[in-house]
């Protein structure tokens, strides 16, 4: 079969790999229709997280058509479409059995690596690394899906394969983050990163009941397509003073919930990011937290930061004494898609949630690179590029 | 441990190219501390306790009069905690090392056939080829399971 792989730092290229085969009795082997790039994804291209190895199918947002079951998968058959949870989870582990599925006890099949550096070992991801299991990514024409009876979801007929292929991990991410951020009716909620996570973690807080939701970012086109698609507030942060705003629109408050959708490659305007970008270059810092740190200065007194945004190790300058002082709720996590695919599905299937709109460019599997290199530099208008891997 | 931990954390910290070297030194093999020798390795398993110690057919049982193990009541509702610590005259043989990352392998494993069935494996065959540069990272899957904090 074809598929996209890493191949180096900033290097990736398309080549014939062997197929895959049911390994274990839950598996199902899917033939991919639809695979989309993350923003996560250039933590790895770019070497940022250094657990990839050459060769290695890049890829964990997909939707696809079920080719072969294993023996003892039960809730698909032969034929089923189905989106498939980015993060697998064995269903039985305690973890998995209070919705913490990201968390999964058995997924992860090197945790000495994660466990190493972060203390516990999350679960495993479809192309994410071998520090989250070693599992091939979905860039490719099949994927083996471990556990299919917990993490692949059949999707209704009047939900299509474009709008379905974001409940993957985009919209159950964004949707996340503002569940478990605790936004409530009447809130106010900020939104770190106009991607297409930032741009479906408001249009869950939204759903969600929230008064005000403002999403900042300074790519004019991503805060365009979030007025126009998601129909919340923007703040251009090269233009306009974010703190002062966000002040403003809550009524000197603080928004009652920030989420940060823009993770260890961030940016800013200031001389923070001349400092974050040096320190991380120097290799004195993993990952640059700006806007974690403008999330927590900007949250109002006993509100809740909710990080979406995927950090890998260290950062400097935490601004700890906010979190402590001000009494914030800091929370994070892997996505937990299990939790929320079937209530998304739902949600498209009665049009409250579009996301087709994210899709700006769809090209076949052979033109991965240059579509990974449009999404990189962020040309033409780009949000997601969208593989077809099989025409 | 403690001294391979801060190690590691010391390699989190400077991930990226920087990291392969730091990693590479914590992963390689060579004896544990005494303590660890001694130490109750555990895990917390989703089943009764009376279903964790009837099973004969697990990873950890097949480890036989090497190790001791021993299965309590989980608080809370999680279950059962599964411990086990190297017999005596193992923890004291030259290879006690490798023996170690066979419990804590088996621990890990013994979790996956009590709670799912199967011990859980990545895609095979892989689609990646080694190089100079992932050498570190290869040897730190090799030992995916048996180091770490069980």
């Amino acid at each position: 079969v074809k598929a996209l792989l890493w191949t180096g730092v900033n290097e990736t290229s398309v080549a014939d790999v062997p197929d895959p085969g049911i390994q274990d009795p839950e598996d199902v082997i899917v033939k991919v229709t639809r695979t989309v790039t993350c923003g996560s994804d250039l933590h790895l291209v770019g070497g940022y997280i250094p657990f990839m190895q050459s060769g290695d199918i890049l890829g964990h947002e997909f939707l696809g058509e079920v080719v072969e079951t294993g023996a003892n998968v039960n809730r698909h058959r032969v034929g089923d479409r189905v989106v498939v949870s980015s993060f697998i989870s064995c269903g039985r582990c305690w973890f998995c059995r209070n919705e913490l599925y990201s968390a999964c006890d058995n997924g992860n099949t090197n945790p000495a690596i994660t466990e190493t550096l972060w203390g516990q070992a999350p679960g495993g991801c479809f192309g994410y690394s071998h520090a989250m299991g070693g599992y091939q990514g979905s860039h490719a024409q099949y994927i083996r899906v471990p556990f299919a009876d917990v993490g692949a979801f059949a999707v209704p007929d009047d939900v299509s394969d474009e709008r379905a292929l974001f409940a993957s991990d985009s919209a159950s991410t964004g949707w996340m983050g503002a569940d478990l951020g605790g936004v409530k009716p009447g809130d106010v909620v900020a939104v770190w990163g106009a991607g297409a996570v930032g741009q479906l973690a408001a249009r869950a807080a939204m759903l969600l009941g929230a008064d005000r939701v403002v999403v900042i970012d300074r790519y004019g086109y991503r805060l365009e397509a979030t007025e126009r698609h998601v129909g919340c507030e923007t703040l251009d942060y090269e233009r306009d003073d974010v703190q002062a705003e966000l002040l403003e629109r809550s009524a000197g408050r603080g928004p009652d919930v920030c989420i940060e959708a823009v993770g260890m490659e961030a940016h800013s305007s200031g001389p923070a990011y001349l400092y974050d970008q040096l320190k991380q270059q120097l290799r004195l810092q993993t990952d640059r937290p700006t806007a974690v740190r403008e999330a927590i200065y900007a949250c109002r007194k006993g509100g809740s930061v909710f990080v979406l945004g995927v950090f890998a190790g260290v950062v400097d300058k935490f601004p700890l004494g906010a979190v402590m002082n001000k009494g914030l709720t800091l929370r994070s996590a892997q996505m937990h898609g299990q939790r929320y695919i079937p209530m998304l599905l739902d949600r498209m299937s009665k049009g409250e949630l579009v996301t087709e709109y994210l899709a700006t460019h769809v090209m076949p599997l052979t033109e991965g690179p240059q579509g990974y290199e449009i999404f990189k530099n962020k040309e033409d208008g780009n949000l997601r590029t969208v593989f077809l891997p099989n025409g | 441990m403690r001294r391979r931990l801060a190690t590691l954390a010391g390699a989190a910290a400077v991930a990226g190219a920087g990291a392969a070297p730091a990693v590479r030194r914590a992963m390689r093999a060579r004896r544990p501390p005494a303590e660890d020798m001694d130490r109750w390795h555990a895990v917390t398993v989703l089943c009764p306790p009376k279903e964790a110690e009837a099973r004969r057919d697990t990873p950890l049982a097949a480890l036989g009069d090497a190790v001791e193990v021993s299965v309590r009541q989980a608080p809370g509702e999680r279950g059962s905690e599964v411990r086990a610590r190297l017999a005596p005259a193992v923890a004291a043989g030259d290879d006690a090392g490798e023996r170690l990352e066979e419990l804590r392998t088996a621990l890990r494993e013994t979790r996956q056939v009590l709670e799912i069935g199967w011990v859980v494996n990545a895609d095979r065959p892989t689609t990646n080829r080694p190089t100079p540069l992932n050498a570190p990272l290869r040897a730190a899957i090799a030992h995916g399971k048996g180091r770490g904090r069980p």
